[in-house]
């Protein structure tokens, strides 16, 4: 049988979601069985070689770079999906979006306590932030959304072992209530 | 400058808590006459008006932030609130407004920095068969043109009291260009009343010898209004609001309720963009729906109406008063009714800028003085509404029609119509008519037949019952306009043949996101995604992708939403994707999914603050 393959990222997040999908614990043997991962950060892999089944994308969009890498998701991924608060909403990232990218900049290197040469960073290697924090869906068409802060371990088994066995992953409600 | 601090502010909301009282009831017309005189609500009359009503603070700050008509901050000495359905649009009236703003060197929304004069967008305002149309100081002037927004500057300019304005501008036309069989004659003042009455068994001579209430004489009374009841019943009357319900059942309800308080509330909240025929019964036909409300209370045995009436048509205010005073003087209203042992009176009560006080029990919410929010329908009003008690809630025309009922008997109106809808019903024609106005025809009369008499013959659609009713096109034209087909309050909006239809949808869309109350996320949120993808594709980038969307947004609305107004807010959306989909096809530039904004745009803030101009610093509009 052949492997699905599987690709996963982290934009702006904090790689939560990513620690509680390897909290699948022993299931990662199995979950190895019925994929192979390209890009991701658990192998390194730095882009995505070919098409691929699905894509897990932790983190909203906060950068150029974020951008690209989506959009690059977009491009080789049959399915996307947007997994942990982050993606789905723009997360606590986001939480700068009601301060204008000024106030937010100058604050950090030029009003901040004990800063040197205070100089907002403007080296071309540093992808220039957006005006707002972006959720997935708002940058490109997004298949599914995994909701969680992060989605637990079991909702990520759940989720990817449904989908891949071709039926609708819509997780019960044990899976996505939170109190 | 007004004098805030001091006896002067205290003077004014004295003699704003004289008449209107110190009820908790009464906070919100209270807030509105401060409004009124001081141009806003300001903190120091929130605190002092708190320990006079008895009330918290938070609760009329709730109340100040709630309706749009009451305001924390200072408004100009005239403030002018133009009217923005899209009748007033296809008049031009974003044009006009424009101008009035320059003229009067005022940002629209803003208070000009003498606060002379403040210059804002509202919800219809009711005058559509005579807009466009705008509230100076809450008066509506109708018929607005270059001349009269030139003139109004003028006016305002040179501070001109409203009352030595042209009274032609104040002129607000009943339009009622075909009546029927129940506002061709009205029935005679007290005519459904002394009918009610005297189906006790006994004749009003005898009701008056003698004054003294026996239990004899209460009996009587009670069996009048069984058969009065009877009567609504024979009649099949239902609601004139829009859900149609029996009126007969719910008038039973109540009157088999076991407290003695009861109340009978009209619904004159007409806040349906394009319907106006509240507008027209209260100012041509008032004695009939007040004669309506007293057999109401007749037959449930109420005490107590009040009339909740938009603060758009407080207007109506003197006229209103008259009336009531006339049939109090008449021996129609007040203790001792026609000599019987009847006794009822009505009060008025306005709004203060809230489509979704025409909910009823948001609307009971708002006589009572909080926040226009609407509350689960169990209890229902007839079991508690009105503080607690069991409560009959009908809108204007029905209250009408049950006047005519009592007066000409049930099996006269159940002839009329069709077997599920008895009577007579109002339309209110607007748009791309060349009579626009109000109608009466019996209930199952063809669109096609409206249009017709209206002048309408080569309109492509029609909003029908308003921007939460159904958006009709050619096809639908020999539908009948009854509760079997195609039901709703009787606002019709035409668009002829030359009309982009999407300018209206965008309009629909916009006014629902304003008007949501706020509860549930379903709508909140329903409204304003919804809204923003209808601006998408105004942007031209739409793609099949947002539709799904927006067809899920909606099903989710319709299922989930608490009240009606979130359960309907998508309708027009998804009619016009099924009756007009070239409207959106011809904004779709794109089948793949585009965002909604420039992503090159989103860094051009970081740009500026870096002072790049590498490649890296921008992005392409699509990978």
């Amino acid at each position: 049988m052949t492997k699905a393959t599987v690709a996963t990222c982290s934009l702006a997040g904090c790689f939560g979601c990513h620690m509680s999908l390897l909290d699948i614990d022993e299931k990662l043997l199995d979950l190895l069985q019925l994929v192979e991962f390209d890009r991701s950060p658990i192998n390194d892999i730095k882009h995505i070689s070919r098409p691929v089944d699905v894509g897990l994308v932790e983190g909203g969009v906060c950068n150029a770079e974020n951008v690209h890498v989506l959009q690059e998701f977009r491009r080789m991924c049959k399915v996307l999906v947007a997994v942990g608060e982050c993606a789905n909403t723009g997360g606590v990232p986001s939480m700068r979006n009601g301060v204008s990218l000024k106030r937010c900049l100058e604050q950090s290197f030029i009003r901040g306590l004990g800063i040197e040469g205070a100089q907002i960073p403007d080296d071309p290697e540093l992808p220039l932030l957006l005006n707002r924090v972006r959720p997935l869906h708002h940058i490109v068409k997004v298949d599914y959304f995994l909701p969680g802060c992060p989605p637990s371990a079991d909702a990520f088994w759940r989720f990817l072992t449904e989908l891949l066995a071709g039926r609708d992953p819509a997780l019960p409600r044990e899976l996505i209530r939170f109190d | 400058m007004i004098q805030l601090a001091g006896t002067a502010l205290v003077g004014i909301l004295e003699e704003a808590l004289d008449r209107h009282g110190k009820s908790p009831q009464a906070a919100l017309q209270v807030l509105m006459s401060v409004q009124r005189a001081l141009h806003h609500v300001p903190d120091e009359a929130v605190e002092y008006l708190s320990s006079r009503l008895s009330l918290p603070p938070v609760r009329l700050r709730g109340l100040v932030s709630f309706y749009s008509f009451l305001s924390r901050t200072p408004q100009g000495e005239y403030v002018v609130h133009l009217s923005d359905n899209i009748t007033d649009q296809m008049r031009g009236s974003r044009k006009l407004g424009d101008a009035l703003c320059e003229r009067l060197g005022v940002r629209l929304g803003e208070t000009r920095s003498d606060l002379r004069t403040s210059v804002h967008r509202t919800s219809c305002i009711g005058m559509a068969d005579q807009g466009p149309a705008a509230l100076v100081n809450y008066r509506p002037v109708t018929r607005l043109d270059d001349q009269r927004v030139g003139l109004i500057a003028d006016l305002i300019n040179a501070r001109v009291r409203l009352e030595e304005w042209p009274p032609e501008f104040f002129r607000v036309e009943s339009n009622i260009r075909r009546s029927d069989v129940i506002f061709r004659k009205p029935i005679e003042p007290g005519a459904a009343l002394r009918a009610s009455l005297d189906r006790g068994g006994k004749n009003l001579e005898a009701w008056e010898e003698d004054l003294a209430p026996t239990d004899a004489r209460r009996h009587q009374l009670e069996r009048g209004g069984a058969e009065t009841l009877k009567e609504i019943y024979r009649a099949e009357l239902r609601g004139r609001g829009g859900a149609g319900f029996h009126a007969g059942i719910k008038w039973q309800s109540v009157r088999e309720a076991a407290r003695d308080d009861r109340y009978v509330l009209c619904n004159a909240d007409e806040g349906e963009p394009g319907a106006f025929k509240d507008r027209v019964l209260l100012t041509d036909f008032a004695d009939m729906v007040f004669e309506g409300m007293t057999v109401c209370g007749h037959v449930v045995g109420a005490r107590k109406g009040i009339v909740y009436v938009r603060q758009e048509y407080a207007y109506l205010h003197d006229h209103l008063q008259g009336v009531l005073e006339r049939r109090r003087a008449r021996g129609l209203l007040g203790t001792n009714i026609l000599g019987s042992p009847l006794d009822f009176d009505i009060e008025l009560h306005f709004g203060a800028g809230a489509y979704i006080c025409g909910m009823e029990t948001a609307m009971i919410k708002s006589i009572e003085g909080r926040r226009g929010i609407p509350r689960r329908r169990w209890p229902l009003p007839v079991h508690q509404g009105y503080l607690k008690a069991p409560t009959v809630v009908n809108n204007v025309e029905t209250f009408a029609c049950a006047a005519a009922i009592s007066a000409r008997g049930g099996a006269w109106f159940a002839g009329i119509g069709t077997p599920q809808s008895t009577g007579t019903r109002l339309f209110c024609l607007s748009g791309d008519c060349e009579r626009p106005g109000t109608y009466e025809y019996p209930m199952g009369v063809t669109i096609r037949e409206i249009l017709r008499d209206c002048g309408a013959l080569d309109a492509q659609g029609i909003q029908v019952g308003g921007p939460s009713g159904a958006l009709i096109n050619r096809g639908d034209f020999d539908r009948a306009v009854c509760f079997e087909d195609l039901p709703g309050v009787g606002a019709m909006m035409v668009f002829g043949p030359k009309r982009d239809l999407f300018d209206a949808i965008t309009n629909f869309a916009l006014f629902f996101q304003h008007e949501s109350c706020g509860l549930c996320t379903p709508c909140r949120v329903g409204t304003t995604l919804l809204a923003n993808y209808v601006k998408k594709f105004e942007r031209g980038v739409g793609s099949p992708v947002d539709i799904a969307e927006v067809k899920h947004i909606s099903s989710l609305m319709k299922n989930m939403a608490h009240c009606g107004l979130g359960q309907s807010a998508s309708n027009h959306l998804m009619d016009s994707l099924q009756k007009f989909p070239h409207i959106w096809e011809s904004r779709m530039k794109t089948q793949e999914f585009v965002p909604a904004f420039d992503l090159d745009w989103a860094l051009e803030e970081a740009r500026s603050l870096t002072g790049r101009t590498d490649p890296a610093a921008h992005l392409p509009a699509r990978p």
